[in-house]
């Protein structure tokens, strides 16, 4: 029997969860002071932006993953360099992925367990995961937005009943003028999480016909927007502006706040159960991906040899890639945004979109 | 192979003797194989061949031997060539044919029909007199409920098919007997609703059935292992049932039944893994307290699963969760206990395990030792010795109890295999570990198929509609349309 294909609802539900994916636990914006939120209400705009960009050049190739049709518009020589740079750029950012989730781990339940063990557990499920295929993982997606739907919305409904929130802490608004909101959005809030949404261009080909592809996706944008602007200002009014852009996991330590009745103190196993829901579905679509683009760009049969070799590289480089969590943060902010995202979701796309229109324009011109 | 015994076909001969011998050398000069020698007038031998036990004895007297005794005592001169016509003439059976093809003849002896040999005739009669000894019907010792139907299926396949005849009096209803089983040549008979199943999976169900390459068929089992989707899970992907209520409510949905020969359950295809969760009485009381009734056991399901593995990452590797109280009580229970915490929950769901097991397999009269043995040997001296923590055996007998409400017993027991794996994961790396298991069950039941139907619909791939008869059920008027997992060709009626 032929596989079911991904459909519109499974879209929403993969999409809102990949960019929740760590961006929920990070300090969004927070360069932006108490004007975060404003970023984060932004930024989606953006993202949007970003995104037509990829479903533009999808419609050019409807079949085709994006390491496939970037050799056919800039040849075969050039464009297998260019699908073989992407295919290490999603194995790169899942091993950032992952050490994220590695990190958040350690720094609160699992302060006493080495980094790998909780790596390589992950690396494993993942691996199960990936050879059931990607239509699969985007049903459980149903199943874990449900989830995790219902999770965040007990988390935001304690820190109302638990009496954490101090509307003060958000003026004066604008304070600052709006430079440092612009510093924030671009690039370091365009491109995590939307401009990562460049990995889709590999999805959508495995997506029904009749979905619309473009309708969903700005309507996951704009959730995930709305969702992060709601968490922002829920922060900003729990921890305040100074502690929020101190803090590594301000959500880590707005939930340790929270305490009901003497009864509902501890909720770290949400927290574990969101850290590990989240991550894994981020850290899953860029491991398929990565090893559709290999088998695809090496010409294999879909085999089990590629996810394994995948899964071993991600979990090595995991903690490879940074000696310590500062370093790692570092990069993350100051490195990998200016070089590799803007690379790899800006440039190229725009780039491989204005020659696949020339290309177009020039065919017709011939006939 | 056996498959060869039907290439070389054998006719039968015009000799009743050489015949007579055949039969006897096929069945090995069985002791309950009866022969009756005849003289009909001047037209020479006949002979009535049945086996005793599995033909109706009155019918064989009064339908079969009386007229044919009568028409010898007329000696009525008939035309010899036209014997045979004439004999089925005065045979007042309902079935009745004429074979010439000795496996078939013998097929239909084992069966249970008679067969009549006449001299100079290379045909057969075979006269329908078939009698299958079977209990009577009774109360199913499944599935049982407090209030609706009591009756249950037997081992016998006629009966259950008029069990569901008499609940659907309509056309529509299709009933398709084969047989399977190389050895055992076991009746199958495959149950539909034309209109309402779904033709694609009707005849991919046939397709299967008739693919089945086995020896023998005993039970519902046989057939669900032959014709499943994935054979690697722990998931039961049909149901069974032994009650016609329930079989005919799902053959009313669209789905499909498998009945056999020899067994009370009926096989119910294609399964989506929330039926598992549905007792018949749902649909016979009010649907709020049923829709809370379906929640319970729903959350002892996950009780029962998740239930020990929790503890056991608590008390192993999440301390600080635990409030303090609760966790100076605990400990100073575990102080005594010279195990470690996976060992004493190992033992102790093993032992459970094995009592489950003996009260399942004892004889009747000794139940009340094994109860005896199990509860105070096991529950409380064990913890006055300081073997085991009393939390542990709460959490043990909670668990036992739990397996206990859901309607079948197929699901328990992939619980039962799962609670396991949880339990090893939890005291590898705690909730991480229970959290990254349950990912997997997750994806392996979204993968999981029956007859191709997605198992985990109606939550993913998500069917709004059918979303309302799930976790509960919502009240009749909003359950006019039938469920579209199953049935896509009449959606409405």
């Amino acid at each position: 029997m032929p596989k079911e294909k991904i459909d519109g609802i499974q879209l929403f539900c993969l999409m809102v969860l990949f960019m929740f994916g760590t961006a929920i636990f990070l300090d969004l914006g927070s360069g932006a002071k108490q004007d975060a939120w404003i970023v984060t209400i932004l930024s989606p705009i953006t993202g949007l932006l970003l995104f037509a960009v990829y479903y533009r050049l999808y419609k050019q190739y409807p079949s085709l993953p994006l390491t496939e049709y970037v050799k056919k518009i800039l040849g075969k020589y050039l464009g297998s360099i260019i699908s073989y740079l992407y295919i290490i750029y999603f194995i790169y950012i899942a091993s950032r992925v992952l050490r994220d989730i590695e990190e958040l781990l350690i720094s609160s339940p699992y302060a006493k367990t080495s980094i790998i063990t909780l790596g390589i557990c992950m690396v494993f499920a993942l691996i199960y995961a990936v050879n059931l295929g990607l239509e699969v993982f985007a049903r459980a997606g149903v199943i874990c937005f449900a989830i995790i739907s219902v999770t965040l919305f007990l988390i935001i409904i304690f820190y109302v009943i638990s009496d954490l929130i101090h509307a003060e802490n958000l003026r004066p608004v604008l304070a600052n003028g709006w430079k440092p909101i612009i510093k924030e959005i671009f690039p370091v809030n365009m491109t995590v999480p939307y401009g990562e949404l460049v990995l889709f261009s590999m999805i959508f080909p495995l997506i029904k016909r009749e979905t619309k592809i473009m309708k969903t996706g700005s309507m996951a944008i704009g959730f995930v927007g709305l969702y992060l602007t709601i968490n922002t200002i829920v922060l900003i009014c729990i921890l305040g502006a100074d502690l929020l852009d101190r803090s590594a996991f301000p959500a880590l330590a707005a939930v340790g706040y929270i305490q009901i009745a003497g009864f509902i103190q501890r909720l770290d196993p949400l927290i574990i159960l969101l850290i590990v829901f989240l991550g894994f579905i981020k850290v899953g679509v860029f491991f398929y991906s990565a090893v559709i683009g290999m088998n695809n760009l090496f010409k294999l049969k879909p085999n089990a040899f590629t996810s394994y070799s995948v899964g071993g590289i991600i979990c090595l480089s995991s903690i490879i890639i940074a000696p310590s969590y500062q370093s790692h943060l570092d990069e993350g902010l100051k490195i990998v945004p200016y070089t590799l995202h803007i690379a790899f979701q800006l440039v190229i796309p725009i780039l491989l979109f204005i020659v696949a229109v020339i290309r177009l324009k020039w065919k017709e011109h011939k006939i | 192979m056996f498959r060869k015994h039907h290439s070389h076909h054998k006719r039968v001969s015009k000799s009743v003797h050489f015949n007579i011998q055949y039969l006897k050398e096929q069945l090995g000069d069985s002791s309950d194989l009866s022969v009756r020698n005849l003289t009909i007038a001047e037209l020479g031998h006949a002979a009535i061949i049945h086996i005793q036990g599995i033909v109706d004895e009155q019918s064989l007297h009064d339908n079969v031997l009386s007229p044919i005794l009568a028409f010898i005592h007329e000696k009525r001169n008939v035309h010899s060539g036209k014997l045979p016509e004439e004999i089925t003439q005065i045979i007042s059976v309902p079935k009745i044919k004429l074979l010439n093809d000795w496996p078939e003849v013998v097929d239909n002896l084992l069966g249970g029909d008679t067969v009549i040999l006449i001299e100079g005739h290379p045909e057969a009669i075979i006269a329908g007199t078939k009698k299958i000894q079977s209990r009577s019907i009774t109360e199913p010792t499944t599935q049982t409920v407090i209030k609706g139907p009591k009756d249950g299926f037997t081992e016998n396949l006629s009966t259950n098919i008029s069990l569901i005849r008499s609940r659907i009096q309509n056309n529509k209803l299709r009933i398709e007997q084969t047989k399977a089983g190389t050895v055992t040549k076991t009746n199958i008979g495959i149950l539909y609703m034309e209109g309402i199943a779904d033709k694609d999976i009707v005849r991919e169900v046939k397709l299967r059935v008739s693919k089945i390459d086995i020896d023998s068929i005993l039970d519902t089992n046989y057939v669900e292992e032959a014709i499943k989707d994935n054979r690697k899970t722990i998931f039961p992907l049909f149901q069974s049932s032994e009650r016609p209520d329930v079989v005919s409510a799902n053959l009313l949905e669209g789905k499909i039944a498998i009945i056999i020969q020899g067994t009370p359950f009926a096989l119910i295809l294609p399964a989506l893994l929330i039926q598992f969760f549905q007792s018949p009485e749902d649909y016979y009381a009010n649907y709020l307290v049923s829709s809370f009734l379906r929640i319970i056991r729903i959350g002892s399901f996950y009780v029962n699963m998740y239930a020990s593995a929790i503890y056991l990452a608590l008390i192993t590797h999440h301390h600080g969760l635990i409030p303090t109280t609760l966790m100076v009580t605990l400990m100073a229970q575990r102080e005594q206990v010279p195990f470690p915490a996976i060992v004493e929950l190992l033992l102790m769901e093993l032992a459970f395990e094995v009592l489950r097991e003996a009260g399942i397999r004892m004889p009747r009269a000794i139940g009340p030792a094994v109860s005896i043995v199990g509860a105070l040997i096991l529950g409380q001296a064990a913890v006055e010795a300081g073997f085991v923590s009393a939390a542990i055996v709460i959490i043990v007998a909670t668990t036992a109890i739990s397996s206990f409400t859901l309607p079948n017993p197929n699901i328990v027991n992939a619980a039962r295999g799962l609670r396991f794996i949880f339990i090893f994961a939890a005291a590898f790396i705690g909730f991480y570990g229970i959290i990254l298991v349950s990912l997997c069950i997750i994806l392996h039941l979204c993968s999981l198929k029956s007859v191709g139907v997605p198992y985990f619909a109606p939550f993913s791939p998500v069917r709004f509609s059918d979303l309302k008869d799930s976790l509960i059920r919502m009240g009749s008027p909003s359950l006019l349309k039938r469920p579209t997992g199953t049935n896509r060709s009449n959606k409405v009626n």
